[in-house]
Order: structure tokens, then C-alpha cells, then sequence
């Protein structure tokens, strides 16, 4: 591996977030329910890319 | 007609603050083209966590200051379907985030009964209402005569006359929002006494409910006679569909080409002028190439969803369904999925977005499950090379492989669905309850706004993790960097030492594609591909064939590429001459590459298998679970490898025999 070379570095670091992001899907579910217990009950909402409609 | 003349100015109060206004109706009254012509391009999708039924959320760009919300189309708002659910939930303000300030109620003009009765139950809910009388100017060409007045007097709410589609009453609509009330007026309960209201209300607002029976539509029903008869309206669905596919596979051509072109020459122009270096192979082989893998596939998505667009505008799409789903309910599905699973021959990806038209969740899930197995254009490349390999030299028996692979495809998926629908999804397919809506002409504009829609939804969804993708494969297969192999040095050597410039190119290719092998197995992708080999092995795939097939499970197009790498050609290579390379090819024991077991049994598993990223992150986006995405992928690859692994000892037995 091409540890010396700052080039290589860089590329790692981009190709790590894209990983990150293609992974965030499974690993963020996973996590929150680490962090906060299974079995919690979602009401449903309306959102808008994402984040609640009121909060936009 | 008279219009009511109850539509002033906007109230100046409510034209200070955001109002919150949901839109309902019936399916086919013309909501999604109000809600253009209300919100324009400041719409934006919307969808609601852990429901298969999402909305639009748009600004009003016509004075007022208005949110809009575009619910589901339901028939009412008592049944128990999520549509239905979603709707009454939000009117009652029981959604997160959702209470709306008012309702905004699309009547169909020209068929009045059955809209009035679902007037009559989003007015009981003591909401402020107000509502669009829409499609009058097709009311009025049927001869019927509306007192505006009189019905808004019965309803005890605001009445305004519209043609969504030509934008008559939207601004007296607009102003008449801010002025909504909870009616006050006697509304019927749930049930028998509805009609009877409604009939009521006809008779003095209509001149009776004869008069809209009377006023039927004589070409409609004339065209129905055909496109709803068993046989007949078979054929014209075929007609309609091959038109649609072969027009997008026409007209998308072109585009395709120059956006293939663009970016290749993008990816050389970063190749030629930057330093060479991780960096601008990234940019190259990572980044640009991820875009363009992107990108490549918007001509066909916008095409499809625009003549998808005009299609059920015209109101044939309803009746395409209608025809369809006799058929489709013998294998669990709707008549619905018929389009999305034609789409799928396209592409998947606009296949899966397509079966948002399926209401019912578990009918939905089992046409997202099946559609990948529909052969899409990515898979033709990989079959041309595939049967140009085992048919070569019979044009007539290749043709029938061809479309044998298209019949495999569409049989698996059918069975799939029945499987489906007998094990993980059960529930009987729902009768279809579908009001058939008059012909009409297609609104460009509703077609425009659709197809830019579900372009940026693609882009946004599926687009971020295409380009994700592609940056970590790269990744994967570029690192570790081993060293060229000394036969490459040494044919590089040779080379130089050649005087004719057409041999010293050919050396120099021959050089450059050797060490491009070795630097393939060397990497962590090639040493993937060297420790799954034994999985494939019994389909009779070395480890060249093995790296092939792993780096396919990104796209399966991406198959013929790494397979013109490991035989050695440029990519320019035409058709014939890269046959005859993959034929030549040889492995590392020196037995030919491809023997026709081998072909056939590739072929198979190209056919069935799931190998496309891309739409293993769209169904995750889709229906919100990686479950569905998951068991789709262990489903198709399993069954693919199954078959494919007894093709190749058929072929095998056969050849031997």
C-alpha cells in the first residue's frame, strides 16, 4: 500500500465516506436502537426530505 | 352553468400567515394537476415514515400564502386501505405534523354522485372546507347545467368552479381557501342514507340524477366497447406497450450515446491533464464514471414517465389495468403491476419507482420482490456476448435464445409473485375497484412537472448511492498496487525495439492489458474474486470468470467491460472482434475460457440473478427496510446459481451424450 504517497490518503479518505454512506442505512437503525432500546413506537408523520414537516 | 359569486379577494388575515391546506378526492379528479397548477416546481415529495403511500408538499405560487399538501386518491374516506387511513388521519390531525388549517375537496363535474358522498364525509369531520368543482368545461361539453350556489348552499361550504386544466377559477379558488368553514349544513351519516343525499343534492343542483345519467359520454363508451373487451383490448395493450417501449428505447438512444460519449471523453480529458496519481484515477474511474453510471439512466426514466404521464391522463392507463388484472390475479397481483413490471424491461429502476400507483402494501412489496427478474436493457450486452458465444453461427437459433431469455425472465417473476403471495405475502388480491374516467386529452404540463418529479427523486435516492458505490469499488480495485508482471516488462521492451507502428501498439496494448490482469488479481477485489471462486465453480467459472462475474454484481453491463479487460482488447473493440477475443481466451491451465456449459449456464444465472446495486438501494429506499432488498437479493442470486449449476450439467451430460 502506498502509505507515503498523500494522493493515496486522500482517495482512502473519500472512498471511507462513500462507504459511510452506503453503509449509513444499515449502521444508523442498528445504532439507535443501541443507544435507545428496541421496540420503540414510531408515530407517523409527514416529512419532507427527511426532517419533519413543521420543522423545514 | 352559474358560478358562484362568493369568490372576493383574499382575506387580508389569512394572506399574513402559512395556511396548511390538504387536498383530497377521488382517484381521477384531477388533484395532481390542481396541485401543479396551485404549487408549479416549489412542490417537493413528501412521504410518511413507515406507510407505503406518499404525498406532495408544494408552496402556492398564487398569492395566499399556502402550504399544500396532496394526499392519496381514495374513494372514501371509511374504507380500511392505507390511502383511505392516511387521509382520514391527517383531516382529524392525528399525523405528526399534519393538522391542516383547511381541506380542499376535488369534485369530479361530470360525475357528481359518487364525489358528493365523499364531499359529504370530509365535511362531517367538521374540518373548514372548501370545494373544487374540477373538469367543468368537460361537464359543460356533456350538457350538464351546475347551480354553484345551490350545491355550495347544500354542502354549507364554499363552492368554486374550475378547469384545473386550463386554469379557469384557480385564483377565485385560491381566495375562496382562505375563506373555508366547517359546514354547517344537515350532511347525511356513513352508510345507505349517503346516496340518498346525494341524490338529493343532485336534484337540486343538477336538475336531477337522470340528467347525469343521461349525460354520458358516447365516444368513451364507443372506445371502451374495445380497449375493455377480453380479446380485443389484450391486443391493444400490446400495441400500446410495444409503441410506448420501442419509442423509449428510440428516442432514449440518442441521449444515452451523448451522455456516454460526454463523460467518456471527460474521464479522458482528467486522464490526459492532471498529474497521474490516485487522485485523477479516482476522478476518472471512481467519480466521473460513478456519475455517468448515474446519469446514463435518466433519459429512459424521464421518457418512461412522461409517456406513463400522458398515458393516464388520456384514461387509457385505467383501462390497461382493468384488461390486466384478470391475468395478473392468477399470480397474486394486480392489475396495476403490469406496468411497472413492462417498465422493468427498460429498466428496473423506474419499474420499482412505478408501482407507487399500487395501493395495496402487500401487492406493491411482491411486484418490487419480482421486477428485477424482468430482463432490462444492462442485461443485453451480456447476453449478445453470451449467445453470440453458444449461437454464433445460427442467427435464426440465437434469436429464439434471445427471447428465450426475455420468456425465462417474465416466467420466474410470475412464479416468484405466486410464491410470494403464498408464503411471505399473503392476502388475497383485492378486487379492483376502478371508475374508468372519461378520454381526455393529455396535459403537457401535469406530464412535464411528473417526469422532473421523479427525475430528482431518482437522483436524489438512487443517484448518491450509485456514485458511492462505484468510489468504493474503485477503491476495492485499485489497492494494494502490486507491480507490473515481468511479461509485461518484457513485451513492453519488445516493443520498443519495433519499427512497425501498428505491431509496437499492439505489443503495447497486449502489455498495458497483462498488466492490468495482474494488477486486478492482486487487488482486494481480485483476491475477493480468487476466494469466492469455488461458489461458481460448478457453473464452470475460473477465477477471470469469477472476478467478472463479482465486479457484475454491480451492474451486470459492467460484466462485458471487465471481461474485455482480462481477454486484453480496448474497449473501442467492435462486436465481432471481441467475440472472437473471448473465444480465443484461455485460462490459467490452458483449457479454453468458454465451453458451451459454461455459456449456458452464465447465461441462466444472468438472466435470474440480482446484480444491480442500484436497485438493491432503490428497494431499500422504497419500502424502508433492508428485509425486502436482502431477501430479494438472496431469493434471485439463490435461485439463479440453482439453475444455472444444472444448466451447466445438462449442457455438460448433453455434450458428452
Amino acid at each position: 500500500m502506498p502509505i507515503t504517497d498523500w494522493q493515496f490518503w486522500v482517495a482512502t479518505s473519500i472512498a471511507a465516506v462513500a462507504a459511510w454512506l452506503v453503509l449509513r442505512p444499515i449502521a444508523r437503525p442498528l445504532l439507535r436502537r443501541g443507544v435507545r432500546g428496541r421496540g420503540r413506537v414510531r408515530r407517523t408523520g409527514l416529512t419532507i426530505e427527511g426532517r419533519p414537516a413543521n420543522r423545514r | 352553468m352559474t358560478i358562484s359569486a362568493d369568490q372576493a379577494t383574499p382575506d387580508a388575515d389569512s394572506a399574513r400567515r402559512v395556511r396548511r391546506v390538504a387536498l383530497v378526492g377521488n382517484p381521477n379528479t384531477g388533484k395532481t394537476t390542481l396541485f401543479n397548477r396551485l404549487c408549479g416546481v416549489r412542490a417537493k415529495t413528501a412521504n410518511f415514515p413507515g406507510s407505503t403511500v406518499d404525498a406532495r408538499v408544494g408552496s402556492c405560487v398564487r398569492g395566499g400564502r399556502m402550504e399544500i399538501v396532496d394526499l392519496p386518491g381514495t374513494y372514501s374516506l371509511d374504507l380500511d386501505l392505507p390511502e383511505a387511513r392516511l387521509c382520514r388521519d391527517c383531516i382529524e390531525g392525528r399525523l405528526v405534523a399534519c393538522e391542516p388549517d383547511a381541506v380542499l375537496v376535488v369534485l369530479d363535474a361530470t360525475n357528481l354522485r359518487r364525489n358528493l358522498q365523499f364531499a359529504a364525509s370530509v365535511l362531517r369531520r367538521g374540518r373548514p372546507t372548501v370545494v373544487a368543482l374540477n373538469m367543468v368545461d368537460l361537464a359543460m361539453r356533456k350538457g350538464l347545467s351546475i347551480d354553484v350556489d345551490r350545491l355550495a348552499a347544500r354542502l354549507g361550504c364554499p363552492v368554486v368552479a374550475i378547469s384545473a386544466r386550463s386554469g379557469r377559477g384557480i385564483d377565485a379558488l385560491v381566495a375562496a381557501v382562505g375563506q373555508g368553514k366547517a359546514s354547517a349544513a344537515s350532511l347525511p351519516e356513513i352508510g345507505a342514507a349517503t346516496g340518498a343525499w346525494a341524490d338529493a343534492v343532485l336534484e337540486e343542483s343538477v336538475g336531477g340524477a337522470e340528467a347525469v345519467g343521461d349525460a354520458h359520454d358516447s365516444l368513451t363508451d364507443r372506445l371502451d366497447q374495445a380497449f375493455t373487451h377480453p380479446i380485443l383490448g389484450l391486443v391493444v395493450f400490446v400495441a400500446v406497450m410495444a409503441g410506448l417501449f420501442a419509442t423509449i428505447f428510440w428516442l432514449a438512444d440518442l441521449p444515452m450515446s451523448l451522455i456516454e460519449a460526454i463523460f467518456g471523453r471527460a474521464g479522458s480529458l482528467i486522464s490526459e491533464h492532471l498529474p497521474a496519481g490516485a487522485l485523477s484515477e479516482l476522478l476518472a474511474d471512481g467519480i466521473v464514471a460513478g456519475i455517468s453510471g448515474v446519469v446514463i439512466f435518466l433519459p429512459q426514466i424521464c421518457l418512461l414517465f412522461f409517456l406513463l404521464s400522458l398515458l393516464e391522463d388520456t384514461g387509457y392507463l385505467a383501462r390497461a389495468s382493468f384488461v390486466m388484472d384478470r391475468i395478473m390475479a392468477r399470480f397474486g397481483l394486480p392489475g396495476q403491476s403490469f406496468v411497472p413490471l413492462l417498465s422493468s424491461h427498460a429498466c428496473a429502476l423506474p419499474g420499482i419507482m412505478a408501482t407507487r400507483l399500487i395501493p395495496d402494501r402487500n401487492e406493491r412489496l411482491a411486484t418490487i420482490l419480482v421486477a428485477p427478474f424482468m430482463s432490462c436493457s444492462a442485461r443485453i450486452p451480456v447476453y449478445v456476448l453470451l449467445i453470440g458465444l453458444l449461437f454464433g453461427e445460427r442467427p435464426l437459433v440465437a434469436g429464439i435464445a434471445f427471447a428465450g431469455c426475455y420468456l425465462l425472465g417474465a416466467i420466474a417473476a410470475l412464479l416468484s409473485a405466486l410464491v410470494a403471495r403464498r408464503t411471505i405475502l399473503p392476502g388475497r388480491s383485492r378486487p379492483m375497484v376502478l371508475e374508468l374516467p372519461s378520454y381526455k386529452w393529455p396535459s403537457l404540463r401535469t406530464a412535464l412537472w411528473t417526469t422532473l418529479d421523479r427525475a430528482v427523486l431518482f437522483l436524489r435516492n438512487a443517484g448518491t448511492v450509485i456514485l458511492a458505490i462505484s468510489i468504493v469499488m474503485w477503491w476495492l480495485s485499485a489497492y494494494p498496487r502490486g507491480d507490473a508482471p515481468p511479461a509485461a516488462e518484457a513485451l513492453r521492451a519488445e516493443a520498443a525495439l519495433v519499427a512497425d507502428e501498428a505491431a509496437r501498439a499492439e505489443l503495447e496494448t497486449e502489455a498495458d492489458a497483462m498488466e492490468r490482469r495482474s494488477r486486478q488479481a492482486q487487488s482486494f477485489a481480485g483476491r475477493i474474486g480468487a476466494a469466492v471462486q469455488p461458489l461458481f465453480a460448478p457453473l464452470g467459472a475460473d477465477r477471470q470468470i469469477t472476478v467478472a462475474i463479482l465486479t457484475s454484481f454491480l451492474a451486470r453491463e459492467v460484466f462485458l467491460g471487465t471481461m474485455i479487460v482480462l481477454v486484453g482488447m480496448p474497449e473501442e473493440e467492435d462486436h465481432d472482434r471481441i467475440l472472437d477475443g473471448v473465444r480465443a481466451a484461455v485460462r490459467d491451465d490452458g483449457r479454453p475460457l468458454f465451453d458451451d456449459a459454461t455459456a449456458a449456464a452464465l447465461l441462466v444465472f444472468f438472466v435470474l440473478a440480482m446484480q444491480c446495486l442500484p436497485t438493491v438501494a432503490l428497494v431499500h429506499r422504497e419500502t424502508g427496510s433492508w428485509r425486502w432488498p436482502l431477501l430479494q437479493f438472496a431469493w434471485m442470486s439463490g435461485f439463479a446459481w440453482l439453475a444455472a449449476v444444472a444448466t451447466h450439467a445438462i449442457v455438460r451430460a448433453l455434450s458428452a451424450g
